[in-house]
């Protein structure tokens, strides 16, 4: 199985970038990538195949690098323009098959100001959440490592 | 003692509104509107940029349709640079935007507004959205998606990136087109062919189950204004703009997009950011007129592919003359989208759009750039004045949601006149009559963001407000209701 990595935000955004930052430095050999402005409802026709799902995305909220499952649990809003992790995966499970597992890394971001680049604090976040992102994955695609839905 | 009802914000579409109902001293509609109550504004921001800049920047005014804000920007940077573009330019430009109309398309047919279609405009609002349809029918939902996904994979091959893409500019497009991308659009596009054909026959058994939403969610004579082919034919990148009233007469035919502002007029309402259009020679509110699949198909005399044609000629015998049904906006989309798959397979086959020459190379030689094409919801002209050395000092956009402005309000006020019956006091309207109100608008699939250039979210609430300005009541879509 391949991993696939979806980094969302808008790099002209300052912070909001620093999911696409992770991208850009190694990860793993067995990693595909996207990166996105927001998560659109059709992201869901594309998991399939892929295992695990791990999505990238700046956190106001957060204080550290969290690397945590997707709660598929959360409540389900009226889909407009735009979606949730939670809502691309269950779309996914339902509709295109997808049967591995998804995680959120969310990094800490506050400066979503107009710009490019972001700030020292959230750049030492970019490599923290890579270094946790290589050790998720060299369990997760170890030929021993077997799980299922 | 008259009272008011809002619905705010709207659902379902891109952007915040909200809706508000007038109610006279029986507890009837006395009028209704549509406001748009955010504020962005491109026009001036852009101001002292380089007009190279500007498909880049207005691109990023919407995330449903950026690339006919990059199209409309780079004919209008054509236009600067004095300028046409090169064949391959042309048609990969044309290609991008039939993809564009087809995505766009999808998402208000599948996502927003097939829920009301398929579980009933009285169904629980918890269901509906895209897990109530999955419930319902599991293959129609997956192949929105698929549909979608098919439009967005097209604009990401030929522009770089599903979302924004920057790929053309003033002069023509930054990079050639290829073969095996040729080949990667075709392995999918049966299948989208397909489901827009299940869609459609769909929608048309469906439609007698709707006939009162049919007859009053908007329906009422309008103008309609579209771009056609030199032919009369539907047509979305070049042309020159054709009028027609509700009896299907051409009320101006031929007029140049590079002209607009000569017959066009804008207005503004102190109650919304939106702008208003109107045709000049009749004067605004009376000279409004509707824009978008519905305005195309009323105008054009033919599609120009195979089995668009088919459907077209079907669609116009609705009506003796224009077909009027704001609600038959939908099927006007779902035939607009067949005919953006046949219109990709046609140009995916065309050689020139293969060529290696996708520039035009020149500098600025004028100070005025207009560029105009069809976007999802209508005709979109961005307009642009540049001092000596190329940067900006004006920018107009003519945006279609606005030029619908006054057309949502009259469907809104249609529906509550129809479907809301008296309230009386402390009463709460029935959810499904909200809904109704607001499908009335969805019909146009409003863009917000691209019309006063924002963004913004969507709940909903609606107060009823009295003759001096006190709320008498406040629903909201996940409050109970408030009454003071």
């Amino acid at each position: 199985m391949r991993a696939l990595l979806i980094a969302l935000g808008n790099p002209l955004r300052r912070d909001d970038g620093v999911a696409q930052a992770v991208l850009k430095l190694p990860i793993a050999p067995e990693t595909e990538s996207r990166a996105l402005f927001q998560l659109t409802p059709e992201v869901a026709a594309e998991l399939a195949g892929f295992d695990p799902v791990i999505f990238i995305d700046a956190d106001a909220s957060a204080a550290d690098v969290i690397i945590e499952a997707v709660n598929e649990q959360s409540s389900i809003g009226a889909f407009t323009h735009f979606a949730s992790p939670s809502e691309v995966v269950a779309l996914s499970r339902s509709l295109f098959g997808f049967a591995g597992q998804a995680f959120l890394c969310r990094i800490p971001a506050n400066d979503f100001s107009l710009g490019e680049g972001s700030g020292r604090r959230a750049e030492s976040f970019v490599r923290l959440a890579a270094e946790r992102l290589r050790d998720l994955l060299a369990v997760h695609l170890s030929p021993q490592c077997e799980h299922s839905y | 003692m008259s009272r008011q009802i809002v619905i705010e914000p709207v659902t379902r579409i891109e952007g915040h509104a909200k809706i508000s109902i007038q109610l006279d001293h029986a507890g009837g509609v006395q009028s209704a509107k549509f406001h748009v109550t955010e504020f962005r504004g491109f026009e001036k921001l852009c101001e002292g940029r380089p007009f190279q800049e500007m498909p880049g920047l207005m691109s990023r005014i919407c995330g449903i349709c950026p690339a006919s804000h990059v199209l409309a920007s780079s004919k209008a940077g054509d236009m600067l640079l004095g300028v046409e573009v090169p064949p391959a330019a042309e048609k990969q430009r044309r290609l991008v935007n039939y993809a564009q109309v087809l995505q766009s398309h999808a998402l208000s047919f599948f996502h927003l507004s097939s829920p009301d279609l398929l579980l009933g405009m009285d169904s629980p609002p918890a269901k509906r959205n895209l897990f109530g349809l999955i419930e319902r029918d599991r293959d129609f939902a997956r192949r929105g998606i698929r549909l979608r996904q098919f439009g967005q994979h097209v604009i990401e091959l030929a522009g770089g990136k599903r979302i924004h893409p920057g790929w053309s500019g003033p002069g023509g497009v930054h990079r050639q087109f290829s073969t095996e991308q040729r080949d990667e659009i075709l392995r999918t596009l049966p299948e989208s062919v397909e489901s827009i054909s299940l869609a459609l026959d769909w929608l048309k058994g469906v439609l007698d189950s709707f006939s009162a939403e049919v007859r009053h969610m908007g329906n009422f004579p309008s103008l309609f204004l579209g771009t056609v082919s030199n032919e009369g034919g539907l047509e979305y990148y070049d042309g020159t703009l054709r009028i027609t009233d509700s009896s299907g007469n051409i009320v101006a035919d031929g007029l140049d997009p590079k002209s607009y502002f000569t017959y066009l007029g804008e207005a503004s309402e102190d109650y919304s950011f939106m702008k208003n259009a109107f045709y000049k020679p009749i004067g605004y509110r009376k000279g409004h007129y509707r824009v978008g699949p519905l305005a195309r198909l009323n105008v054009a005399n033919f599609a120009g592919t195979p089995r668009a044609d088919g459907e077209l000629q079907e669609f116009k015998q609705r009506a003796s003359g224009a077909v009027c049904e704001s609600f038959h906006y939908h099927l006007a989309r779902l035939i607009e989208m067949l005919h953006c798959v046949e219109r990709i397979e046609e140009l995916l086959g065309e050689p020139q759009l293969y060529e290696e020459n996708v520039q035009a190379k020149a500098s600025l030689n004028k100070r005025e750039g207009i560029g105009s094409c069809e976007a999802p919801r209508g005709t979109l002209f961005h307009h642009y004045f540049v001092d000596q050395n190329g940067l900006m000092t004006k920018a107009n956009l003519l945006i279609a949601t606005g030029q619908n402005h006054q057309a949502m309000n009259q469907a809104v006020e249609q529906t509550a006149r129809h479907f809301l019956k008296p309230v009386t006091a402390g009463a709460q309207p029935n959810e499904g009559i909200l809904n109704r109100l607001e499908a009335a608008i969805r019909c146009y699939d409003p863009c917000l963001s691209c019309s006063t250039h924002a963004m913004g979210q969507m709940p909903l609430i609606v107060e009823m407000i009295e003759p001096g300005g006190a709320v008498r009541a406040r629903i909201g879509r996940e409050s109970p209701c408030e009454l003071s």
